[in-house]
């Protein structure tokens, strides 16, 4: 298992991110292997989903390298980024309502990289429940079954890394246990995923390593099992 | 007497297929795109100038001309979309505004620089003058086409918006733009996309309120209005009430023509005013 450089599925190096004269996070150095899982835990505000938006492109500027496959992406834009294997689980879902599931799901095949491989057939099996709603608006569904259908639109797209941004909230415990089982799943098949979660509990429960950000640095990183609670909760809070 | 008011009603109703179809593009853009193209019916009069120079300069009849003119009406919607329109979208409610209006006076003066201020009129040769003589009544064929291809219009529009891979892109920018960015659907060519597809819809307005109607350089913001009633009176972004507010629209001026002259547009605006104050989301709301 990969855990940083050339072999990197994707790899971080020196990332800066601004909004304006605000900087979110400052030269950080992060990488993702192929077959991993790797969390980032982090408060509010300690830059997770200011890292996740700059892998798709979707801030203002960056400063710093973003290799994806060895390739330096920092520059590219969303559609391309995409449709070169990077698939985003977006914080609160963010589906279109009043798009049918169906058609929620055919884009994330759309912007992807349009592989013969994945199909609508695929995410229904992984998700029955959503086959019986697949011409219903999206606004009809549940939380859990709208979280369903956004990782079932990032999975469509074929992705060699999926990037998932707090798939747990306001959702049910138990939904929450389905969804991560079906990470781990997801992950089995190859998939690199880089979970951002505000849960440390189960962000290290599933995580092959994890980095934890504090004011848009990281304060600590390593394997969950090298750490004992106290030591990641000094870092998480920065106490 | 009942022979007269049905022939006033059938009339209105042919009368509404021209409106709906000066409406279709802003429709559009107001239920796609969320603002207010001020310059929509003074680029259907650009439109019905550019048909009236292409049909004289190729010797051709003006629905031919329509034919050639439909991509040049596609590529100016995109372009116009993707090089201004695309930089104050989505700001505030104004921007949008302050510029269709800025191109609507700049549409309005080139054009009164370039062609005068006559008065014109499209010709489709004999078109323009036969008629139908159906069971006591008579009826244009050109009103009735032109009635006939609202319908296919408005059939057709909803079939691209809820039916194909397209309508879906648009419809998903229209709910949630931002979202449409962070998963890498580009809204700035789905955007422009949209767009070209109302540029077509304005050549096609161009083509058959040139043949149907007198117009001149300035007459572009008397149509804005009509369309912008027949969207109100329809229901924003929905497509088929398009159809039907300018079905309404087109009764309500023909029956108040037939009281005085004068009173045609007048019972046009009346009745958009009685149907907004009872039903302000319009006859077939989709919102």
């Amino acid at each position: 298992m990969t855990s940083s450089g050339a072999g990197a599925l994707l790899s971080v190096e020196g990332l800066s991110v601004y909004y304006e004269q605000f900087r979110a996070l400052h030269g950080i150095d992060i990488a993702v292997g192929a077959g991993e899982i790797v969390s980032i835990i982090g408060a509010n505000g300690a830059g997770k989903s200011s890292l996740l938006k700059a892998i798709v492109a979707q801030v203002d500027r960056i400063e710093g390298r973003i290799l994806f496959a060895g390739q330096n992406i920092a520059s590219n834009p969303t559609p391309a980024i995409v449709a070169s294997g990077i698939a985003l689980v977006p914080e609160g879902r963010r589906l279109f309502p009043t798009l049918t599931v169906e058609e929620n799901l055919e884009i994330g095949w759309q912007t992807g990289r349009r592989s013969s491989d994945v199909g609508l057939g695929e995410v229904f099996d992984l998700f029955p429940m959503l086959r019986d709603k697949r011409r219903q608006p999206a606004w009809q569904l549940s939380g859990g079954q709208q979280q369903m259908v956004a990782l079932g639109r990032a999975l469509l797209a074929d992705p060699r890394l999926l990037l998932c941004d707090e798939i747990s909230l306001g959702l049910a415990p138990t939904v929450v246990n389905d969804l991560y089982a079906l990470l781990l799943s997801i992950n089995r098949r190859g998939i690199g995923v880089l979970l951002v979660e505000q849960d440390i509990r189960r962000a290290l429960a599933v995580a092959n390593r994890f980095y934890c950000l504090l004011e848009g640095r990281i304060s600590l990183s390593g394997r969950p099992g090298d750490f004992d609670r106290d030591t990641i909760t000094r870092h998480y809070f920065g106490s | 007497m009942l022979v007269t008011y049905l022939n006033l009603v059938i009339q209105g109703v042919l009368l509404g297929g021209l409106y709906a179809i000066f409406a279709l593009g802003l429709s559009l853009s107001v239920g796609v795109m969320r603002f207010v193209n001020i310059a929509h019916g003074d680029f259907i009069v650009l439109v019905s100038f550019l048909l009236l120079v292409v049909a004289a300069a190729l010797h051709i009849n003006v629905l031919l001309a329509l034919l050639l003119v439909l991509p040049v009406a596609f590529a100016g919607g995109w372009l116009l979309q993707r090089v201004l329109l695309q930089r104050v979208i989505g700001q505030s409610a104004l921007l949008p505004l302050l510029v269709t209006f800025g191109l609507s006076i700049i549409v309005q003066n080139a054009l009164l620089q370039g062609f005068g201020a006559d008065t014109r009129t499209l010709s489709a040769g004999r078109l323009d003058t036969s008629s139908l003589h159906i069971g006591g009544l008579y009826v244009g064929v050109l009103p009735v086409a032109t009635f006939l291809l609202a319908v296919t219009l408005v059939l057709g529009l909803d079939w691209l918006l809820y039916r194909s891979r397209i309508g879906a892109n648009i419809r998903a920018v229209a709910d949630d733009v931002a979202a449409a960015n962070l998963i890498g659907l580009s809204s700035v060519r789905i955007y422009a996309t949209a767009m070209g597809i109302v540029g077509v819809t304005v050549a096609v307005a161009a083509c058959f309120m040139g043949l149907r109607m007198n117009f001149d350089p300035t007459s572009g913001p008397s149509r804005l209005l009509i369309a912008f009633e027949v969207v109100v009176l329809g229901g924003l972004g929905s497509l088929r009430g398009t159809l039907l507010g300018g079905i309404v629209l087109g009764i309500a001026q023909t029956l108040g023509g037939q009281i005085d002259g004068a009173w045609q547009v007048l019972a046009g605006h009346l009745v958009f005013l009685v149907v907004f104050l009872l039903r302000p989301q319009g006859l077939l709301p989709r919102y």
